[in-house]
């Protein structure tokens, strides 16, 4: 099965938001504070003198074995078979909320309705041969997106969470 | 036997997922499923918001029969298994047919807990909400303006008081601890989930016993012993047991369920246990603890039958979790809040007027939280639970946006 994924590149990302602004549009995000498929987290520390700053914009990374879809009760997430992007059938959701604390990422968004949505990497633009919206947007090329043996390796395991456990080996130095 | 057999006891999510995760896996042997209650596999969880009116009955059923012949499942439904050998590798079915096997899976999931107490003996006296003869028998009893008594805050408790509430009925939630989630959160937070309940409409009842149930002309007098109430309907929340009773402690070591490693393996060779019915090992505590979600159950049965079907795969150590609405709040408990150890602290953050945040610190790095409205954030602590993370990073990156 084909899996697309996302690339996200850390020494590029300056916390512009440009990228939450544009998943919210296309994604017709309403209200005055929408939850948006995508958002940007700063990491702050000090390496010697110097203070650095980080910025990881995330959103669903469309896991090869993706938690939520187990733990949904209704089985209303899936993985589509032609490009392994993680879709919710939103009239089968019934806001219980597991998935949200199964997600790693925390990336099921819950609308007014109660019910569970999250992105689904523009899938209907990438069929199209156009870029997700967010990626589009990017003016620093933090974030790409295609077939995950496309994705270089390195920006690959950029894009997962693993930023995570690199941030542990800092507090354990 | 001609083929190799695996034998599934249980026909949950733990037992499904093991069954799929087999023939997925290439498992060409054959696959007996062997379970008390005939029909397709019930998910209990769904059970709330079946009586709430969200989901139709039959979506309380997530597999249809045709998973069965699709599985090339031989089902033995409608009898419960009394015996298990495991040694000499052959179950005993309560109607004395004894089938063998190659390996085995205990998923036979777990029952209600009905306290000792004088008149709970007769079961027509009291509900139960776990199987699907019981949330129908519940669901026939609901009677707008009648009085009900839920015994036991536990979040089921908690869950099945707003259900009557919002059905109607006058609620008396009774806990014999002094607070509501005596075993998932702090009392900080549970105090605010009292008050949260107080104010739906829930007569909340803390440090209460329930001493005797009787039959009064339809109904129940609940005796609570200075007090008692005439109640429509006693739902018991209580908590409930794995079902073992079948399992030869003298074999396959038990405590509340039976003990497995992380690949979802008992002490007994080709014997292994998934779901309500067993117990894995805890990443905080590192001690086997009873981990009884849908979830989880299919997350461990999945391992489980890729580990029968012949490959050898592992689980991660689990953390406690907990998500539920309750009302139109969300509630979660992730990690331990309670009984990990003693040198913790607690750290308490309100976020908004009905956000709050109670973190469990150990040396400064989460163990664990309890989350009011605030549950988008219930995956990432989870993870930084694994992480061993401090709480400054959670501070500084999630808290702080």
């Amino acid at each position: 099965m084909m899996q697309y994924g996302f690339s996200f590149d850390i020494s590029r990302c300056t916390g512009c938001m440009a990228c939450v602004i544009a998943c919210q549009d296309q994604n017709d995000s309403e209200g005055d504070n929408p939850p948006s498929f995508r958002y940007v987290i700063k990491y702050e520390k000090v390496q010697g003198t110097n203070p650095l700053i980080y910025f990881f914009s995330i959103s669903c990374q469309h896991c090869g074995d993706a938690p939520c879809i187990m733990v949904c009760p209704v089985r209303a997430i899936k993985k589509r078979d032609e490009d392994g992007v993680v879709v919710i059938d939103r009239d089968l959701c019934i806001g219980c909320h597991s998935c949200e604390m199964a997600c790693p990422f925390g990336a099921p968004k819950f609308q007014g309705d109660g019910r569970m949505a999250k992105c689904d990497l523009c899938y209907t633009r990438i069929e199209k041969n156009m870029k997700p919206a967010c990626v589009r947007i990017c003016p620093t090329g933090a974030l790409g997106a295609g077939p995950i043996e496309e994705l270089s390796k390195k920006k690959a395991e950029k894009a997962s969470f693993v930023f995570l456990t690199s941030l542990v080996g800092d507090y354990h130095r | 036997m001609s083929k190799e057999r695996i034998l599934i006891l249980g026909n949950g999510g733990a037992g499904i997922n093991a069954a799929i995760a087999a023939r997925k896996t290439g498992f060409k042997g054959e696959i007996a499923m062997v379970s008390e209650r005939d029909g397709p596999v019930f998910n209990p969880m769904l059970s709330p918001y079946y009586l709430k009116g969200i989901v139709p009955w039959e979506r309380c059923f997530p597999f249809d029969y045709r998973i069965y012949k699709e599985l090339d499942i031989r089902c033995h439904f409608g009898t419960p298994v009394v015996e298990l050998d495991g040694i000499g590798q052959e179950v005993t079915l309560g109607d004395g047919k004894k089938i063998s096997f190659d390996r085995c899976l205990i998923a036979t999931g777990a029952s209600p807990v009905i306290p000792a107490i004088e008149g709970l003996e007769d079961h027509s006296l009291y509900k139960t909400i776990r199987t699907p003869a019981s949330v129908l028998d519940l669901n026939g009893a609901i009677r707008g303006g009648g009085k009900a008594v839920v015994l036991g805050a536990s979040l089921v408790g908690l869950k099945a008081s707003e259900i009557l509430k919002k059905r109607g009925m006058e609620v008396i939630l009774v806990e014999k601890e002094m607070q509501v989630l005596p075993y998932g959160a702090h009392p900080l937070i549970a105090g605010i989930l009292t008050s949260f309940l107080e104010e739906k409409g829930i007569e909340v009842r803390l440090g209460i016993t329930l001493k005797g149930a009787k039959p009064w002309k339809g109904r129940v007098i609940c005796d609570f012993g200075e007090k008692k109430e005439i109640a429509d309907i006693l739902l018991i929340c209580t908590g409930v047991r794995a079902n073992i009773d079948f399992i030869d402690p003298r074999q396959i070591m038990i405590d509340k369920g039976a003990i497995v490693d992380n690949r979802m393996a008992t002490n007994v060779e080709n014997i292994y246990a998934a779901g309500d019915a067993c117990q894995v090992m805890d990443f905080l505590s590192n001690r086997h603890r009873w981990f009884g979600t849908w979830g989880f159950a299919c997350k461990q049965g999945l391992v489980a039958g890729k580990n029968m079907a012949g490959e050898d795969v592992h689980t991660a150590d689990f953390v406690m979790e907990n998500i539920s609405p309750i009302f139109d709040w969300m509630y979660a408990q992730v990690g331990q809040i309670k009984g990990y150890r003693n040198d913790v602290t607690y750290e308490y953050l309100k976020d908004g007027k009905d956000g709050h945040y109670l973190f469990v610190l150990h040396e400064g790095v989460v163990s664990g939280a309890n989350l009011i409205n605030t549950t988008h954030l219930a995956g990432m602590i989870r993870q930084a639970i694994y992480k061993r993370l401090p709480f400054s990073y959670i501070r500084q990156t999630l808290l702080i946006r």
